[in-house]
């Protein structure tokens, strides 16, 4: 994926938990779900993704409890805590403000200036 | 940490650090094989796919490494977590269940918050009284009171605080291990401005460097300089206590420069001490003075003869008491001039300003040290019955503990549940228990310590951690026992067991504890016995005079306060001894005053001694009570007073200046100089009467005490007022027809229209002066009567409740034995015997106990025996009386029980 994005610092938790907001997934689930809905264009290592998780894991954001996957095999499934919904809910509006922003000082045309 | 509110949903064991790894090393398998498996859909080769799924996963041993660091952090935390989750859901537990009984919880933290209240109040008496100190003084451990031994031949030595200004300047210059010496004295009884407005005050002097040897600092204002107590050229100057500066200026600033009027001479404030500021001594002092305006004669600075100041030292550092005595003693010995050999050989030491006049420790501080002790033992009985029924409660729900355990609930579980309750009662004790040491001290403070100048409230921070203390030992010792006794439980046959077996071992440790309280209880009630007998011998001391009848009345004489010259002093003698004998004349017309009369040398205030002889004697014999002293009184006195004349006559209005020189004397006097006869009609030469006059000696009285409720004999003898010399003082001494405070203002009022130029009047019950005295022994019986009637509650609850417990385990016996023939009566008399013998076993051990201990109470009685045997067979009686009348009721229910009732439960 030569043409793929770095993830800015910081929001691999919150693009996690939104890929868990819809449901619990084990950890494959949601590098094939991030995969999915960016087109590919994240540039995240797999490892970083499971660090993710043990660290918003650590800190009460979701919940891990051992599942069995639909190939029946023992899967560690993970689960937004309602901490990690609130958690969700305020980055992504403080997210959108900042793109909001960014993209406002952007695009600023010729004329405005 | 885990965020508050968050959960773990499914409660999974906690896991081991080796599974926590294995569940990583899983996990990254399954995603690399998910991986591997997605790649070669694309169609790559499984080669391929391999590399490139690990290319994609990233550093293996780096992201393995992250991930173990932090699951086992999550782990640990988790494990906290847990643990906390687990007691709170032992406190909710703990808490419905001690809902549940009520009587019981109510009851248990009721025993608790008296026992832990008790050490609380005693704890703040104790830490006033001996811990902490004054207040405001640096290092207070380090400022210490110089005191003198004399070894007089045929008295013995003696000890005093008190000494002359050239004692207190000499160990200035002369001693080395002294970093400051200072001299202050007080506080005494002052009146604040004039006329019917002047109002008592406590006033005390000091010199200059007093307080900077203290370490204080005024709180407005300034303390007075050496400037203005210099002995030639002292200033009226006055620094106001804290207190007296809000009552009398509402704390404004406006006090400084201000003149106020201190018994009837000017002074300008300078400043306002601190809060609580109360010198070396513990007693409120309102208004601080220069000690060079107060001088008892002309030649105060160079004179041996006189001793009117107290000497206080700050070590140097590094100084040790004993090197600090021996220091003073050279300095002392190097410099004394006077002509007093005994004095010249004295020993001088220094010892903590905690201490008595004689240099041991004060008996209020020692009573207080047994208090404490008396309050650890009934937090200790308290503990002892809260243990009994915890025990109880914990053989009630044997069952339940046995189906926890064997329902595979940890015993570390369960020991944790019986603590948490026991620390649950113990917190409820001690909130409780904070109303109860507001009350105590309170009352302690009030009634029984009322000299002492309280700044903190009853219940401070340092109380709150003795509470605190008190309260987390108390939770332990309640929790643990039952605890442990149900930690040992053994399982099958509890489970097997209906709810009348076992518990063999159980009664054992109840009644073991159960003794304990008895015996403990009867310790506590032997001391109130022996204090109480104290507080009666003490009130019951035949002092030769009534001091509940007496007011004594001070009135300073307009003109008194300048400095006598000798030409000036007779005439102006004459004139007082008229304007009094006026006074008195006026005054035994009031209505409501029975008698009255004049004084000089009041009993329990001053003391004098003049030069004495008698035609035919050599010398004069000395007794242990020192003397002989002289009063200078007039007719009417010993009406007055209730003094008994035993022999002869007493003093008439013609027994006066001018008449024939006539005295009493006491009954020890007469004996003393005149054993086996009268000694009526000898003479006594008073004073430096030139013309050798000789005093007839017209009655005897009975003795009176000169200082101390327990004093040794002295001789004391009377002459009319305005035949004595050398010694000057007046007070006027009313006998009511009711009580003294009653008729104080009218006197007061009277005696200022009469001598409208008095600055004041001052009335006290002769009863305030004596009244001191008699407050360790209050404070001993009050304390130790409160916590023994408190143990004994508690004890005979104790002991309700063991033989209610034994008397329901013991049913199905007792109606089997029914069944088999045996009266109610038998039943009844068996289990009031139970009780009977479980209270004797606690009083014959507590008699020892208290036998053993006595001797260190010894010291603290008033001519009462620590082995009263009365006491020890009143409280013993007590205790059975109270032990047959606890076990009653649980033995008219054993007598009562119905056979076939008892036998159907199994």
């Amino acid at each position: 994926m030569p043409d793929s994005l770095r993830v800015v610092k910081g929001t691999l938790d919150v693009l996690v938990l939104k890929a868990l907001s819809w449901t619990p997934m084990h950890g494959f689930e949601i590098t094939s779900w991030l995969e999915a809905h960016s087109g590919g264009g994240l540039g995240v290592e797999d490892s970083a993704l499971y660090q993710a998780l043990y660290r918003m894991e650590k800190r009460g954001l979701v919940a891990a409890e051992w599942g069995v996957t639909e190939h029946n095999r023992r899967a560690r499934y993970y689960r937004v805590t309602r901490a990690g919904r609130s958690y969700l809910t305020a980055e992504t509006k403080r997210w959108v403000r900042y793109a909001e922003l960014v993209i406002g000082i952007l695009t600023v045309s010729a004329r405005d200036a | 940490m885990i965020r508050p509110g968050v959960k773990r949903q499914f409660r999974l064991a906690l896991r081991r650090r080796d599974v926590v790894d294995e569940d990583i090393e899983a996990e990254i398998a399954l995603h690399l094989e998910l991986r591997i498996r997605q790649l070669e859909a694309t169609g790559l080769s499984p080669a391929q796919a391999r590399l490139e799924a690990r290319r994609r996963f990233g550093a293996l041993p780096e992201a393995r490494r992250a991930l173990r660091t932090t699951a086992h952090r999550r782990e640990d935390a988790m494990r906290i977590r847990e643990w906390f989750d687990g007691w709170r859901q032992d406190l909710r537990y703990a808490l419905r269940g001690l809902g549940r009984e009520r009587a019981f919880t109510a009851f248990v933290v009721i025993t608790l918050a008296l026992g832990i209240g008790a050490n609380a109040a005693m704890f703040g008496v104790v830490d006033r009284l001996l811990l902490r100190g004054p207040d405001h003084v640096r290092q207070p451990a380090r400022v210490m009171r110089v005191f003198e031994t004399a070894h007089r031949a045929p008295v013995g030595s003696y000890t005093t605080d008190y000494f002359g200004y050239v004692t207190y300047a000499h160990l200035k210059t002369a001693g080395h291990d002294f970093a400051n010496v200072a001299a202050a004295n007080g506080p005494y009884d002052s009146m604040l401005g004039v006329g019917a407005t002047a109002t008592p005050i406590r006033s005390a002097f000091a010199t200059a460097d007093f307080f900077p040897m203290l370490g204080v600092a005024a709180y407005r204002g300034r303390f007075f300089s050496a400037t203005e107590d210099k002995p030639d050229d002292a200033r009226r100057v006055v620094v106001l206590g804290y207190g007296l500066w809000r009552r009398t200026f509402a704390g404004s600033d406006s006090a400084l420069g201000k003149t106020i009027r201190l018994d009837g001479s000017p002074y300008v404030v300078v400043g306002v001490a601190p809060r609580g500021f109360t010198g070396t001594q513990l007693s409120p002092v309102d208004a601080w003075t220069p000690m060079s305006l107060r001088h008892p004669t002309p030649d105060w600075t160079t004179t041996w003869h006189a001793q009117w100041l107290q000497v206080f030292v700050r070590l140097k550092p590094g100084v040790t008491r004993e090197e600090a005595s021996a220091d003073a003693t050279t300095a002392h010995r190097s410099t004394y001039r006077g002509t007093d050999s005994t004095i010249a050989a004295a020993r001088m030491f220094v010892a903590p300003l905690g201490a008595n006049a004689d240099g041991t420790t004060t008996t209020e501080a020692a009573v207080s040290k047994w208090l404490v002790g008396v309050a650890l033992v009934v937090l200790l009985i308290a503990c002892a019955n809260v243990t009994n029924l915890q025990l109880a409660r914990v053989m009630r729900r044997r069952r339940e503990v046995a189906v926890r355990l064997a329902l595979g609930v940890g015993r570390a579980r369960l020991l944790r549940l019986l603590l948490t309750e026991g620390l649950l009662l113990a917190c409820g004790g001690a909130a409780v228990s904070v109303a109860v040491a507001v009350g105590i001290a309170a009352l302690v403070r009030r009634v029984l310590l009322p000299q002492v100048q309280w700044t903190s409230s009853p219940v401070d921070g340092r109380v709150l951690a003795a509470t605190l203390a008190a309260g987390a030992l108390a939770g332990v010792v309640v929790g643990l026992i039952p605890a442990w006794r149900a930690s040992r439980a053994n399982l099958t046959d509890d489970l097997k067991a209906g709810a009348r077996e076992g518990g063999g071992r159980h009664a054992r440790v109840r009644t073991g504890l159960t003794i304990a309280q008895a015996a403990l209880s009867t310790m506590l009630l032997v001391g109130a016995g022996l204090f109480v007998l104290s507080v009666h011998r003490v009130r019951n001391v035949d002092l030769g005079l009534q001091p509940d009848r007496v007011l004594v009345v001070g009135i300073p004489v307009p003109g008194s306060d300048s400095r006598p010259t000798l030409a000036s002093f007779a005439a102006e003698k004459k004139r007082e001894h008229v304007l009094y004998r006026h006074l008195l004349d006026k005054l035994r017309a009031l209505p409501g005053v029975a008698d009255a009369s004049l004084d000089i040398g009041l009993p329990f205030q001053t003391a004098y001694g003049v030069n004495l002889r008698m035609p035919g004697r050599d010398s004069i014999p000395e007794l242990p009570g020192g003397g002989p002293y002289i009063s200078a009184v007039s007719d009417g006195y010993f009406a007055t007073m209730g003094t008994r004349v035993l022999q002869g006559r007493a003093f008439t209005p013609d027994d006066r200046e001018g008449t024939e020189p006539v005295a009493i004397v006491s009954q020890t006097m007469a004996r003393t100089l005149w054993p086996g006869e009268s000694a009526l009609s000898h003479c006594l030469i008073t004073g430096d009467d030139a013309a050798d006059r000789c005093s007839r000696i017209v009655g005897v009285v009975a003795d009176v005490h000169r200082y101390q409720i327990s004093e040794p004999p002295a001789m004391q003898y009377y002459v009319p007022f305005g035949q004595e010399s050398g010694i000057g003082g007046t007070y006027i001494l009313v006998r009511p027809v009711g009580s003294p405070s009653a008729i104080a203002e009218p006197v007061r009022r009277l005696l200022a229209a009469a001598v409208p130029e008095a600055p004041y009047v001052r009335t006290q019950t002769l009863e305030d002066l004596v009244a001191p005295q008699y407050r360790s022994f209050d404070l001993g019986a009050a304390i130790f009567t409160l916590c023994g009637l408190l143990a004994l509650i508690v004890a005979a609850v104790g002991l309700y409740s063991v033989m209610s417990y034994l008397v329901a385990q013991r049913r199905h016996e007792f109606g089997v034995r029914i069944a088999l023939g045996a009266r109610g009566t038998d039943m009844l008399r068996l289990v009031l015997g139970g009780g009977l013998t479980v209270a004797i076993a606690g009083v014959a051990l507590g008699i020892a106990g208290a036998l053993a201990a006595g001797g260190f109470l010894q010291p603290l009685l008033f001519e009462t025996s620590a082995q009263d045997p009365r006491v020890y067979t009143i409280v013993g009686l007590t205790l059975v009386v109270i032990a047959a009348l606890a076990s009653l009721g649980p033995a008219l229910r054993a007598g009562r029980v119905d056979p076939l009732d008892a036998l159907r439960t199994e």
